[in-house]
C-alpha cells in the first residue's frame, strides 16, 4: 500500500519543481515596471482630479484656492465646543469627511462639464460631414437624435448621482450635529452651519 | 485501489496544472512575448486589446512583455482604431541587453503620421500622443538597424494607457496643467474655524 503514496509523491514533487519554473519564468524582470507603470497612471489620474476641483472652484467664490488659505467655507463648531478639545477634534476630523464630500461634487462638476464638450464637438462634426450630401444629411440627422439622447442620458444619471452624493453631504452634517449635540445641548448647529452648506450643494450641482 | 490512487495522482496534477494557468493569467492585461513571440510582419500584428486594469483608476491598459534578439527582430502590434483624436500614453522600459524603440504609426486614410520612443537600457520613457485612426506600435533594437554587429537579446517592457474621453477634452494648456500638478494637494472648500464662521 505504500507504493502508490510514493508515486503520487514523487509525481507532485515533480510537477512542483515544474510549476515554480513554468510560472515566473523571469516574470520577476517585468513586475517591477508594472508597478512603475500602474503608480504613475495613479499619480496622473490623481492630479487630473484635483486639477478638476481646483478649476471648478475657480468659478465658484465660495470655494477654496489652494493659492488663498483665507478662501472658501469657513465652518464653525460653537463657542461650547470650541472650548473643549476632544469636541474641536471630532469637528475637525467630520469637517474633513464633508470637505472631501464637497470636492467629490466640484469634481463631478468639471467632469460633467468636459464630457459635454466632448459631445457638443462630436455632434459639430457629424454637422460638417452631414452637410456634404443630401444622403449623409440624412444619416447625421439620425445620429444627432442619438447624441442628443445619450447626453440626456448622462444628464440624467448625473442628476441621480449628484443627489444621492447631496444627500450623503447632508447625512455628515447631520451626523456632525449629532456629534456636536452631545458635547453642547441645543446649539443647533446644523440650522446654522449645515443647512446652508446643504442647500448650496443643491442648488449648485444638479442640472 | 492503485487505480484509484494513479487516478487521484492525476487529479491533483490537473489542479495544480491549471492553478497554474489561472496565476500566469492573473488581471494583468499583458501580452507575454517572451513565452511566444509576437510576430514582427507589420501585416500581421499581434491585436493588443485595452482593458480596465486593477490599479488603473482612469481608462484602460495594456502591456507587453517582450524580447527581441537573434532572428526576432521585431514586435509588431495593432491597438485598433480611434474615429476621434485620442491622448494615449505610451510607456517603454529597455530593461536588459540592449536600447529599444517602439514605432507609433497611425494611419488615417491617406495621412499617415510616425512616432518613434527610444529608451536606452535601464530607462523608462513615458509618452503622451494625440492619435487618429488606425494605430500600429512596432518594436525594435534601434543598434541592430543602425549598424551590421549582432545584437544582444533585448527585454523590454511596453505599456498602452487610455485614460479616457475627459483627457481628450482638455486644452493642450490644461493636459500641460494636469501633468505638472502632479502632487499638488486639491484645493480645501471647507475649513474648520474656532469663533464665528464667515
Amino acid at each position: 500500500m505504500k507504493r502508490p503514496f510514493e508515486i503520487i509523491f514523487a509525481i507532485l514533487l515533480i510537477m512542483s519543481s515544474l510549476q515554480t519554473v513554468h510560472a515566473t519564468p523571469g516574470s520577476e524582470v517585468f513586475d517591477p515596471s508594472f508597478g512603475n507603470m500602474t503608480a504613475g497612471a495613479s499619480a496622473f489620474a490623481t492630479a487630473f482630479y484635483n486639477y478638476s476641483v481646483f478649476q471648478e472652484c475657480v468659478s465658484d467664490p465660495d470655494c477654496g484656492m489652494p493659492d488663498d488659505p483665507g478662501s472658501g467655507f469657513e465652518i464653525g463648531a460653537g463657542s461650547c465646543c470650541d472650548e473643549n478639545n476632544d469636541c474641536f477634534s471630532d469637528f475637525e476630523r467630520h469637517v474633513d469627511r464633508i470637505d472631501r464630500a464637497l470636492a467629490t461634487l466640484y469634481k463631478n462638476e468639471r467632469t460633467y462639464a468636459l464630457i459635454m464638450k466632448i459631445q457638443g464637438a462630436r455632434m459639430t462634426a457629424m454637422r460638417g460631414v452631414g452637410s456634404m450630401s443630401a444622403p449623409a444629411a440624412a444619416i447625421v440627422a439620425r445620429q444627432e437624435i442619438d447624441i442628443a439622447k445619450a447626453e440626456q442620458d448622462f444628464t440624467d444619471n448625473f442628476n441621480n448621482k449628484t443627489l444621492a452624493n447631496i444627500g450623503k453631504l447632508n447625512d455628515f452634517l447631520l451626523e456632525l450635529d449629532t456629534i456636536i449635540d452631545d458635547y453642547c445641548a441645543d446649539t443647533d448647529w446644523y440650522q446654522r452651519n449645515g443647512l446652508p452648506l446643504y442647500l448650496h450643494a443643491r442648488m449648485k450641482f444638479p442640472k | 485501489m492503485r487505480y484509484l490512487t494513479y487516478f487521484l495522482a492525476l487529479g491533483l496534477v490537473g489542479l495544480l496544472a491549471a492553478g497554474n494557468d489561472v496565476y500566469a493569467q492573473s488581471n494583468e492585461n499583458i501580452v507575454k512575448d517572451y513565452r511566444n513571440d509576437v510576430d514582427g510582419d507589420p501585416d500581421r500584428p499581434t491585436r493588443v486589446r485595452l482593458k480596465a486594469q486593477a490599479g488603473v483608476d482612469m481608462g484602460r491598459m495594456a502591456g507587453v512583455w517582450g524580447t527581441l534578439g537573434g532572428d526576432d527582430v521585431a514586435d509588431v502590434f495593432f491597438l485598433g482604431k480611434t474615429p476621434d483624436f485620442a491622448r494615449m500614453q505610451f510607456d517603454l522600459t529597455a530593461l536588459e541587453g540592449s536600447s529599444a524603440m517602439a514605432i507609433v504609426t497611425a494611419k488615417n486614410g491617406d495621412e499617415i503620421v510616425r512616432y518613434q520612443i527610444e529608451a536606452a537600457i535601464g530607462e523608462t520613457k513615458t509618452v503622451w500622443l494625440q492619435l487618429k485612426g488606425k494605430i500600429l506600435v512596432q518594436v525594435i533594437q534601434p543598434e541592430l538597424h543602425s549598424s551590421s554587429s549582432s545584437s544582444t537579446q533585448l527585454t523590454y517592457a511596453l505599456y498602452f494607457w487610455y485614460p479616457g474621453d475627459t483627457i481628450d477634452a482638455l486644452s493642450e494648456t490644461e493636459f500641460d496643467n494636469v501633468e505638472d500638478y502632479k502632487g499638488r494637494e486639491k484645493p480645501r472648500v471647507l475649513h474648520a474655524v474656532k469663533g464665528v464662521a464667515k
